[in-house]
């Protein structure tokens, strides 16, 4: 007999109060630490979350981006059609919905679409949203901020962005007043197809926010220099705009077929491939492509769950891109 | 303003194909019954210019007093409705759902209107150059373009019925209108009412592109005929 069996054994066993404590103590994903690595094999489907760094709060690393595809106007079986999409990715599992004054009719049609899903499926279906969306003025963002509210029918949003570094300096202060207000959990400062990266890096140095966004994906990787690295060093939450570039990356490679280890990361599709890079990146939080179809958010989706590729296989998957 | 200027076509075309088409649909409904005055007027503008080259310069008799200038003139002023029409309903109260810069664009279409009215007004001699002529055939062939080819041509694209473009209400068939207009004038005004139109046919062409749309075609076509209209056969 083993001297550890000898010293459990003697142990008094705990009472009942005591038990409840201890398995509280055991949170799911402390749990999921404990787990050996094979547990995220290719077919497990385990939900991918990523801490927010100035939180600590798990984010699924798949969101969902809203341009174009959710400014569909006043068209009601369009507006339909894409709370269908919305469902599905809360039905999934989704967390972050990003959007902006800028993107038209999308938080109009956002707000539309969250009310549909509250009046037939009750509150839970926005349960796991983390609502997202940004402030996009050269003048005052009082009555703009006010819109965004209204628009989307919350009284708080999880996170606020100041879109494209647009009068930044404003904003930010008004943000961070709301932020203390609890109108906002979290302030952020985007930018995208790589412009203004000089002036998105001086900020992130000097700045207390929780998040950027900005544009990564397998074609353009440029913030892998600096930014990312940055973001990483500051502790600020990274979400990746344009994942996959627009939909061109599908324009290259949709008639090539997956290499054939690509299920050894969960991919099904090149979606998935595209995505599973994205937010595999250390500094990389949450990815939000947009889709405006239901099985495409399926597919989008699937990428948030499994394993994510190691550094090794992030080598082998911009090789074979490379290659095809 | 620096950082407007930063944006990319990109930026000001935050809607795909379907929605612009669904847009148009939609904007048709919410303006019925006003494609039936858009088709007297449309009538009415034609019968203008076909009687207005028929008619002596200064043409008087009991049963009319429309000079061939005046009718010219009347022309002139229905084409600033369009343009107005198209500022200050369609680009701000209905584009302006899709794209953020549609109230900016229903600003320029506002000058252009003005610009037009003024002419009306001003121009105390208008007239066209002969329809039989060069100048005033290419003119014909643009101003057909404008009026049938081009909202027909949106069939091609899949389009409904509801969804096709229609003189005097939506801006790519005003702007081939106005090209063709702006070719039968006579007066050097033509010269100055044309820079916004051009403007619009590059802008227009632009969006066509990333939307892929068959308007690019007719955008880019109308403006190499504008500059072939100068070439003295």
């Amino acid at each position: 007999m083993s001297r550890n069996t000898i010293n459990v054994d003697k142990e008094p066993s705990p009472t009942l109060p005591e038990r409840r404590q201890f398995l509280q103590t055991l949170s799911l994903p402390a749990l999921l630490t404990l787990l050996p690595s094979s547990a995220f094999a290719a077919n497990n489907k385990t939900l991918i979350t990523k801490p927010i760094p100035s939180s600590g709060e798990q984010l699924p690393v798949i969101g969902m981006g809203t341009w174009i595809t959710f400014n569909v106007g006043a068209d009601t079986a369009t507006r339909n059609a894409r709370t269908e999409v919305l469902k599905t990715f809360f039905d999934l599992g989704g967390g972050m919905v990003d959007s902006s004054p800028m993107y038209g009719s999308a938080e109009e049609v956002m707000g539309y679409a969250l009310k549909r899903l509250n009046q037939s499926q009750g509150v839970k279906s926005q349960k796991s949203m983390f609502s997202t969306t940004k402030v996009w003025t050269p003048f005052d963002g009082e009555e703009q901020i006010g819109d965004s509210y209204r628009l989307w029918g919350l009284d708080r949003f999880d996170l606020y962005q100041i879109h494209n570094l647009m009068n930044w300096q404003d904003h930010l202060q008004r943000l961070q007043q709301l932020k203390q207000a609890g109108k906002i959990r979290y302030v952020g400062i985007t930018t995208s197809h790589g412009r203004r990266h000089a002036d998105l890096e001086q900020i992130m140095k000097t700045q207390p926010i929780d998040f950027i966004q900005l544009t990564y994906n397998v074609r353009y990787r440029e913030v892998e220099k600096r930014l990312l690295p940055l973001a990483q060093e500051k502790g600020i939450a990274v979400i990746a705009n344009r994942p996959l570039d627009g939909g061109r990356l599908f324009d290259q490679f949709a008639n090539k077929p997956l290499p054939a280890w690509a299920g050894e990361i969960g991919c099904t599709n090149w979606s998935q491939f595209f995505l599973k890079f994205v937010v595999s990146h250390p500094g990389i939080t949450c990815a939000i492509p947009a889709t405006s179809q239901v099985a495409h958010m399926q597919e989008n989706m699937g990428a948030g769950r499994g394993r994510l590729p190691d550094q090794a296989m992030r080598a082998l998957m911009l090789t074979h891109l490379q290659n095809v | 303003m620096s950082e407007l200027l930063q944006f990319s076509l990109l930026d000001m075309t935050p809607y795909d194909q379907q929605s612009w088409f669904n847009l148009l649909a939609n904007y048709h409904q919410a303006v019925w019954p006003v494609q039936l005055l858009a088709l007297v007027f449309t009538l009415a503008m034609l019968s203008l210019i076909f009687m207005s080259s028929k008619l002596p310069p200064v043409f008087k008799s009991a049963e009319t007093h429309v000079t061939r200038h005046q009718s010219v003139r009347l022309v002139l002023a229905l084409l600033g409705v369009s343009w107005l029409w198209c500022g200050a309903v369609f680009h701000m109260q209905h584009f302006a759902n899709l794209n953020w810069a549609a109230p900016w664009f229903g600003w320029v279409f506002l000058l252009q209107g003005a610009a037009l009215l003024l002419a009306a007004i001003l121009l105390k001699n208008a007239a066209w150059v002969g329809l039989s002529s060069w100048r005033g055939r290419l003119a014909m062939v643009i101003f057909w373009m404008g009026l049938l080819v081009y909202p027909f041509s949106g069939l091609l694209e899949g389009r409904a019925f509801m969804q096709l473009e229609w003189f005097p209400l939506l801006p790519a068939p005003v702007v081939l209108v106005s090209f063709a207009l702006m070719m039968l004038l006579s007066s050097r005004w033509r010269h100055g009412l044309i820079i916004i139109p051009i403007l619009w046919a590059i802008v227009s062409a632009a969006f066509a592109t990333t939307l892929g749309l068959l308007e690019f075609y007719f955008m880019v076509g109308v403006v190499i005929l504008w500059l072939l209209h100068f070439v003295k056969l």
